[in-house]
């Protein structure tokens, strides 16, 4: 028993020191579990960190603004991040002439080369390594991002594929930008070309009206019966060939869609009805045609442009009192049923061809039964009512008998 | 007597001249400006009292420009400020550049818009209404 109690002890001790050891080795792995933890929980930061500057670069370039103040901001954050001495990004970038300039960006260390002798800062600073990563789009070189190092703090890993990442995120953002902008400036180039032919096309045409007007109405002395017959008819041919190229110039820009030109805002198709119905009404007058309208008390609200549905409803009206002779009825009405507004004009005129009816909204097609009534049409109403109420959604229907009169019907979804 | 002096700023001879035997038979005297910097230096000395105003001359919009000369005003146009102006447009409704004189006043500073060609009785209408609201309301004589 005496001989066994220093052995206890020595294998308890033993045991003892065992356990602490492999106490103090658990908690030596655990501490480094830790620093594994808080490590890889530090980069999981840095990256999520360089995502968000990446996603917050790519929105910035795509906000329109001045580009070199959102690469400065660029620039400068990803300096931050990159814990780098400086970062410049470069962007060529178009001007309005085609001419690249380069667009520089952030604080960047100058150096001053002296031969010999390791490169310093202008202010006499060291310079660490330059890390330049070009921006491309595929083959194509849009520019480049450089970052500094410090001198004391090479980039890591991680950094690099940080920088990396950037450059292929501006350079994605860049050019999209860049179409963006070619796109808008086409858009823009087209959009004065129309106006300048416009204008081109029309002042000439519209002098002439103005000199046989003022020449017929006798502001230049007076004239004979007869010239002032003659003065009419050049005046009603200037007042034709300047309706034509109007309808031509809507097609035009119905064409370009240039949609802002003609905002879309709530119209009460309500009141377009009864303003059009006036102007109808006038004309009815003049040619001896009855023209009874109607329609349901309600404002009919739908978002449109104003001119486009104005251009639809006096379009119709217009057939309608071109073709119907002296002693003929035409009927207006404009009610709102639950598969959209519907408006109808009936007349009791001409009617269409059976043949010409699948032609009806051809460019400048007219049947042959319109030319011989109203020689001077142009054939670009319907085609341009069609290619209105496409915009809305809407459909035309025109129902016709030779002789007896037409229907010509338009709906309106509703939004 | 004259019954006002008008300047017609218009590009366009023939337009003038048309706008001129409307305007001159009735009595107005016209002075006639072929561009927008024409205008500008004939309005100090001619000192008209009403201006008829192309919008497209040597550009697209020049008239605009000559408006806002008057409007803002520039140096030497100051006793012009308010001189009534009537712009003439050759591209109206039809283009969807739709003017209308209560929506547009804010940025486009005339006092009345005409599309080419303008129909004399009202062009001689509105310049009797206008010079005649220019005058504090007495009417021309």
């Amino acid at each position: 028993m005496e001989l066994l109690a220093p052995a206890v002890v020595v294998a308890s001790l033993a045991a003892a020191a065992l356990a602490f050891h492999a106490q103090r080795k658990a908690a030596r792995r655990c501490r480094s579990t830790d620093e594994s933890i808080a490590r890889i929980k530090g980069e999981q930061r840095r990256v999520l960190d360089a995502l968000a500057l990446a996603e917050q670069a790519s929105s910035r370039i795509l906000t329109p603004g001045e580009l070199k103040n959102t690469l400065e901001r660029i620039a400068n954050e990803a300096a931050g991040l990159l814990d780098a001495q400086g970062v410049r990004l470069e962007i060529k970038s178009l001007d309005g002439k085609g001419e690249p300039s380069i667009l520089y960006s952030g604080h960047f260390p100058e150096s001053t080369d002296i031969p010999g002798r390791p490169p310093r800062g202008v202010g006499g600073e060291t310079l660490g390594a330059i890390l330049t990563i070009p921006i491309r789009s595929g083959e194509h070189g849009l520019g480049e991002l450089r970052v500094a190092e410090r001198p004391d703090r090479p980039l890591d890993t991680l950094e690099i594929h940080v920088a990396r990442l950037l450059a292929q995120v501006v350079a994605i953002a860049a050019e999209y930008r860049m179409q963006r902008e070619a796109l808008e400036k086409a858009e823009e180039d087209k959009r004065r070309f129309v106006l300048a032919t416009t204008h081109d096309l029309r002042s000439p045409v519209a002098t002439i009206e103005q000199l046989a007007q003022v020449l017929r109405e006798g502001y230049a002395g007076e004239m004979t019966e007869k010239q002032k017959e003659l003065a009419a008819k050049i005046h009603g041919r200037a007042t034709h060939l300047l309706g034509l190229l109007s309808d031509l110039l809507s097609l035009a820009i119905e064409d370009q869609q240039l949609d802002q030109m003609r905002p879309v805002a709530p119209v009460s198709l309500a009141a377009v009805f009864d303003s059009q119905i006036e102007a109808a009404r006038v004309a009815c007058e003049g040619r001896g045609v009855e023209l009874i309208a109607s329609r349901q008390d309600s404002p009919m609200m739908r978002m449109a442009a104003q001119g486009d549905i104005e251009n639809i409803f006096a379009n119709l009206l217009s057939n309608a009192v071109k073709y119907t002779p002296r002693g003929g009825r035409i009927t207006a009405t404009l009610e709102d049923s639950p598969g959209g507004v519907l408006f109808r004009v009936l007349d009791t005129g001409i009617g269409i061809p059976k043949d010409s009816l699948p032609r009806l909204f051809v460019e400048y097609y007219r049947a042959p039964n319109a030319r011989e009534i109203e020689r001077h049409g142009t054939g670009l109403g319907l085609a341009l009512v069609q290619k209105l109420l496409r915009k809305y959604m809407g459909r035309i229907r025109i129902d016709s008998t030779e002789g007896k009169g037409t229907l010509a019907e338009v709906m309106l979804p509703p939004e | 007597m004259s019954k006002g002096k008008i300047l017609l700023v218009d590009d366009d001879p023939d337009l003038v001249e048309a706008m001129r035997l409307v305007l001159e038979g009735n009595g107005y005297e016209c002075v006639h400006a072929p561009n927008g910097t024409r205008a500008i230096e004939a309005i100090p000395k001619e000192k008209p009292d009403l201006m008829v105003l192309d919008v497209m001359m040597d550009d697209l919009t020049e008239g605009f420009h000559v408006a806002y000369k008057i409007r803002k005003p520039e140096a030497g146009l100051e006793p012009f400020r308010g001189m009534p102006i009537i712009m003439l447009t050759a591209i109206g409704q039809r283009t969807g550049m739709k003017f209308d004189q209560k929506a547009d006043a804010d940025f486009l500073p005339v006092d009345e818009f005409m599309e080419k060609p303008v129909q004399p009785k009202e062009l001689l209408a509105k310049v009797a209404h206008l010079l005649s609201r220019a005058r504090g309301g007495r009417p021309a004589n």
